[in-house]
């Protein structure tokens, strides 16, 4: 067994052989280490999608491989006994409550883990596992998905891919469209999945705050190309190469090189979240007092 | 379904994408009209030259042109076949239980596969020369005499655009939610024909969700921005007639001319 998801260079084409043809990935080479949570950042349109679609075979790569685990996914991957690949890796997809179609919540969170072959008489409490999960009340469980809110839907679709028990998560900006309050209530249950249960996370955000804040390892994606993969450490402490790519700064990390350009004696490394930041503060003016 | 090309569009700057597009869609249907008068090898040689010429001068490349329409291919060759078959006349030369090939059969099936693909060559260069805008830009010209009886042409108009203009949106919208449905589990196009129609339930309900809800804000968006039915609208885009228009109007007519003097 791997550990690590392996990217051998793989391209993708869209539309290959016509004259519509369009090259979404060059040549990407990555090892991405289960169990930790990876993040993917980059401009629109760099391929970030592309690339994560790939993880469930929902496109193959056109030249090139990937290997997860023991599944390997080339070009030439066959569609059929792709089941317990797709069950290891669950997807959330931008808008996931776009996916909502059961008549009600019980039956949508049902949907995967059935169609894996899960037992009917385990069903129930599974449900109510990964409603409790995303803190929603089990009376939820006989409405309707389209008669909840908008932060509900999203929580219940959520729930949807979580009950299929994945070991990785991958997630494409699950915090697009919420408000502040349901974008931390995300950020924290996938924190704690990544902790509690060891799951692989990756995500892709445009939030450098989040991303900062919650990562291990950053993967910066331009034009189709992996140009940089690196602890968040390393990737935030770079401004020149984020400003290489368009990328802004977390806003503790702007905070923190406003202070140091007031000639502050702070710590020498970046702060990730704010409240490192914080800490920082503080103990720069405790050791002031000392 | 990546290399289908009926009916798309591919944009260009030729000589045949810049005709007008009324001219264009009216040329169409009177080629295929005069397809029907060709009944012998010279008249049908005549019309390939047409499509030939029209080609050539669309700029599209020859190969990409036949792959595209290599899809319908099963489709001629099946009518093709219930022709050659199963029509009586003439001479047998074979036959088989209820099948039988006949001089008449051989004649009549191969004028189905030329009518088949001189039609299909037209109406895909039709589709793949004219933007789905410019085609119902043709249609509200085409329609426009119907203004004098109260129909509402402009509006239907808007409605044939507004129809062309969402099928991209929708197509992508399918894609995403096929996508994770199928991450979720569901075989699309696996198994028996129920289990095939019910793997469409997934698919099909978010489906007409979000259709609905397109619909309604670009209802408001439209009323935001002042649109009314009764008001007279201007184009951002003009299409005049011009030279080439006139010159090509002309080739079909005396081509059709020539097929209607050379029909036995």
């Amino acid at each position: 067994m791997h550990k690590e998801i392996i990217f051998k260079n793989v391209d993708y084409y869209y539309q290959h052989d016509t004259p519509y043809e369009y090259k979404a990935l060059e040549n990407v080479n990555l090892n991405i280490p289960i169990g930790s949570f990876t993040s993917i950042i980059g401009k629109t349109g760099s391929g970030k999608s592309t690339l994560v679609q790939m993880l469930n075979v929902l496109i193959k790569p056109t030249n090139g491989s990937i290997e997860i685990d023991d599944f390997k996914i080339n070009s030439k991957t066959t569609n059929k006994n792709l089941k317990p690949l797709r069950k290891k890796v669950g997807l959330i997809f931008q808008f996931p409550e776009k996916q909502l179609f059961a008549d009600s919540v019980r039956e949508d969170i049902a949907f995967g883990p059935l169609n894996f072959g899960m037992d009917e008489s385990k069903i129930d409490s599974v449900v109510e596992e990964s409603l409790k999960l995303v803190q929603l009340p089990i009376s939820i469980m006989n409405k309707s998905p389209f008669e909840i809110s908008g932060g509900q839907m999203r929580r219940v679709a959520i729930a949807g891919v979580l009950a299929m028990k994945p070991e990785i998560l991958v997630l494409d900006e699950p915090t697009v469209g919420l408000d502040p309050k349901g974008q931390k209530f995300i950020m924290n249950l996938i924190h704690k999945l990544h902790v509690e249960q060891n799951m692989t996370i990756i995500l892709i955000s445009h939030q450098m705050d989040i991303v900062a804040s919650y990562s291990e390892n950053v993967v910066i994606m331009h034009n189709g190309k992996v140009v940089a993969f690196d602890t968040a450490q390393n990737i935030f402490s770079n401004e020149s190469l984020l400003n290489k790519y368009d990328l802004t700064l977390p806003s503790s990390i702007k905070f923190y090189n406003q202070l140091i350009a007031n000639q502050l004696p702070l710590n020498e490394s970046v702060p990730m979240h704010v409240n490192q930041l914080g800490d920082q503060i503080i103990k720069m003016f405790s050791r002031g007092r000392n | 379904m990546e290399n289908f090309i009926f009916g798309r569009y591919m944009p260009g700057n030729s000589l045949v994408h810049n005709l007008n597009p009324a001219m264009k869609i009216l040329i169409s249907f009177y080629f295929i009209v005069i397809v029907f008068f060709a009944n012998n090898y010279l008249t049908y040689a005549l019309l390939f030259f047409l499509c030939f010429i029209s080609l050539y001068l669309s700029k599209i490349s020859f190969g990409f042109f036949l792959k595209g329409i290599r899809p319908l291919i099963l489709l001629i060759i099946i009518t093709v076949l219930l022709q050659l078959f199963f029509s009586a006349g003439g001479h047998i030369y074979f036959s088989f239980w209820i099948f039988k090939i006949t001089s008449l059969g051989l004649i009549s099936a191969a004028y189905i596969f030329m009518r088949f693909m001189l039609i299909i060559t037209i109406s895909t260069l039709l589709t793949l020369t004219t933007s789905p805008l410019a085609i119902s830009y043709g249609i509200e010209k085409i329609l426009s005499p119907l203004k004098k009886i109260h129909c509402p042409v402009d509006t239907i108009a808007l409605m044939i655009s507004i129809a062309l203009r969402f099928v991209p949106t929708l197509t992508d919208e399918a894609t995403s939610i096929m996508n994770a449905q199928r991450s979720r589990g569901v075989d699309f196009g696996n198994g028996n024909l129920v289990k095939r129609i019910k793997s469409l339930i997934p698919l099909l309900v978010p489906l007409f969700v979000s259709a609905f809800k397109h619909a309604d804000e670009l209802s408001v968006a439209m009323e935001a921005r002042g649109y009314s039915p009764e008001m007279k609208r201007t184009k951002f885009k003009s299409y005049l007639i011009g030279m080439n228009d006139y010159i090509s109007m002309m080739l079909f007519f005396v081509i059709s001319l020539m097929i209607i003097f050379f029909r036995n």
